[in-house]
């Protein structure tokens, strides 16, 4: 792992607080994360870490009662700012979710292809080639290349995982936000999806939640412990799990709680 | 003495009498049958005879009823399924009220309904009596079903594909229509079968605003079969009786014709999905 403290910043979190009705959840949160590396956020269930991601491509706002103050820049740009559209800053910030939810009304290939499509942006010649780009980048296409037009029930859960990564690098997202990924996978399709992590840093900047600190040490270049809403430190991942600066999480990844 | 065998008379009883049940809607349509063809049989008269070698209420009967129909299925199913997407829309009061204001409309009885369609279609916006008015009416009737079917199909539909819609970078909108729609469509195809069946059957709403004109014209080829019917064998002796039981027969035949192919589309729409 790589020192990455002088790259420009992909994104920027400043002073980010959110709240669901009266119950805070996120209080003054500020890091960056680097372009092209992969920052994982870790830390005990229900700490907040997924409100955190939800924030940064304005899913958060979505549930009934939510609200978020402070600033997330997107290449020096905010993505709460008035003028922008949450549509757009969703097309730029791709996600993928804990469970797998490929469209079952569509095809591996028409999920592939499911954000172009409803976006307007698909439909043309290019479709073919991106429905293929996607699936390699996530080692998909040898299994379905013959069944494109199959229903995704064929896929196994690991399987349908990595269409819903497909699915979002379709889009061509600068930066993809993970939601413990893995989390309800079997261990044999979760590290298919760890490896395909690698490779992901090629194409965008990866921001990926666990709770598996394992997995946090294997995959990322950065990584934030999360505790009760706040950042207690964000550091490069060599330095969280060998030299924490901070006593909780010397004792969150010493096992002594969480 | 031994205890009573456990596999005893009871099971072939409850065997019996579920064939029985089983039994029961074949039995009914038989008898059905086998009444028109004797009714038609007793008829002896001119008019009687004449409906059997030329066809003309069973033509009437046909084209009137699915012209009617298609029509109305043509107006209900397309505003039951806006209502139903605008009441997942909304929220707290407006949506309590809106919704126990749907399901009360399901709950009017037929013949309200037919009034309504009378003093609106007919009174207030002159459109006639007839085909188009017909099926507006029948459109009124079908539209609670409709919209409470749909209601429910797009609550069954998972909110993690909504999440996952929009976080493609998708309006809700087409959200809506990409995934949300396609995914609750088997239950808004059952809901549009109950509609049609339940407007198919349904005579009392027509009678006011299209059957009654129909004893003056009794030809007209768009009228609707029931409304039609019901006045033949009300009103009518002898004469009428050959031609309203033709009708009756072409009116269920059309009708287990539609069920059956509402069906096969909801099975393939399922299909589509499943495997």
């Amino acid at each position: 792992m790589t020192t990455v403290a002088n790259t420009a910043p992909k994104l920027r979190v400043q002073g980010l607080s959110a709240w669901h009705g009266d119950r805070q959840i996120l209080d003054q949160i500020s890091f960056d994360v680097p372009a092209a590396r992969i920052t994982a956020i870790i830390g005990p269930p229900g700490s907040g870490k997924t409100t955190l991601i939800r924030c940064i491509n304005r899913m958060h706002e979505r549930v009934e009662n939510a609200r978020v103050r402070g600033r997330v820049e997107l290449d020096g740009r905010d993505v709460y700012d008035p003028h922008t559209v949450p549509e757009h800053v969703r097309r730029r910030i791709g996600m993928v979710f804990q469970r797998p939810h490929p469209f079952p009304t569509m095809s591996i290939r028409d999920n592939v292809l499911a954000g172009l499509r409803m976006t307007g942006a698909g439909g043309g010649q290019g479709d073919e080639a991106a429905v293929e780009l996607a699936l390699r980048a996530v080692a998909l296409w040898d299994d379905v290349r013959d069944g494109l037009h199959r229903s995704t029930d064929t896929l196994s859960p690991g399987q349908q995982q990595r269409l819903c990564i497909a699915r979002a690098l379709a889009l061509e997202p600068e930066v993809l936000l993970m939601d413990e990924p893995c989390a309800s996978l079997d261990p044999v399709a979760s590290a298919r999806v760890e490896d395909l992590l690698g490779g992901l840093r090629t194409r965008c900047t990866v921001l990926i939640v666990t709770h598996n600190m394992q997995q946090a040490a294997r995959v990322s270049d950065r990584t934030g412990f999360v505790l009760d809403g706040q950042l207690v430190e964000l550091d490069d991942t060599d330095v969280i799990f060998t030299a924490p600066g901070d006593r909780r999480t010397e004792d969150y990844i010493t096992g002594k709680f969480g | 003495m031994p205890p009573p065998s456990r596999r005893g008379p009871a099971p072939w009883l409850a065997t019996l009498a579920v064939w029985l049940c089983a039994l029961l809607p074949v039995l009914l349509s038989v008898a059905l049958v086998v009444l028109l063809v004797r009714g038609l049989w007793a008829a002896e008269t001119p008019a009687g005879l004449e409906a059997l070698i030329r066809p003309r209420a069973l033509v009437t009967g046909v084209i009137g009823s699915v012209g009617v129909l298609l029509l109305s299925v043509a107006v209900a199913v397309p505003l039951g399924v806006g209502v139903a997407l605008h009441l997942e829309g909304t929220r707290g009061i407006v949506r309590r009220l809106l919704s126990l204001n749907v399901a009360s409309l399901a709950a009017v009885p037929s013949v309200i309904i037919g009034l309504l369609g009378f003093e609106l279609f007919v009174r207030v916006l002159h459109l006639g009596h007839g085909f188009v008015v017909a099926g507006l009416t029948l459109s009124l009737l079908m539209l609670p079903i409709v919209t409470m079917a749909a209601r429910a199909a797009l609550l069954g539909v998972p909110s993690e594909l909504h999440e996952a819609g929009c976080a493609l970078g998708a309006t809700r909108w087409q959200v809506t229509r990409h995934v949300v729609i396609p995914a609750a469509l088997p239950g808004i195809l059952s809901g549009a079968i109950l509609a049609i069946t339940r407007a198919f059957g349904e005579a009392a709403a027509l009678l006011l605003v299209a059957g009654l004109a129909l004893p003056s014209r009794p030809a007209e080829p768009e009228d609707s079969g029931t409304p039609r019917l019901f006045v033949l064998l009300t009103d009518a002796g002898a004469e009428g009786r050959g031609e309203a039981l033709v009708g009756v027969l072409a009116l269920v035949c059309t009708l287990l014709g539609l069920c059956g192919w509402a069906l096969v589309v909801r099975r393939r729409h399922a299909h589509g999905r499943g495997r």
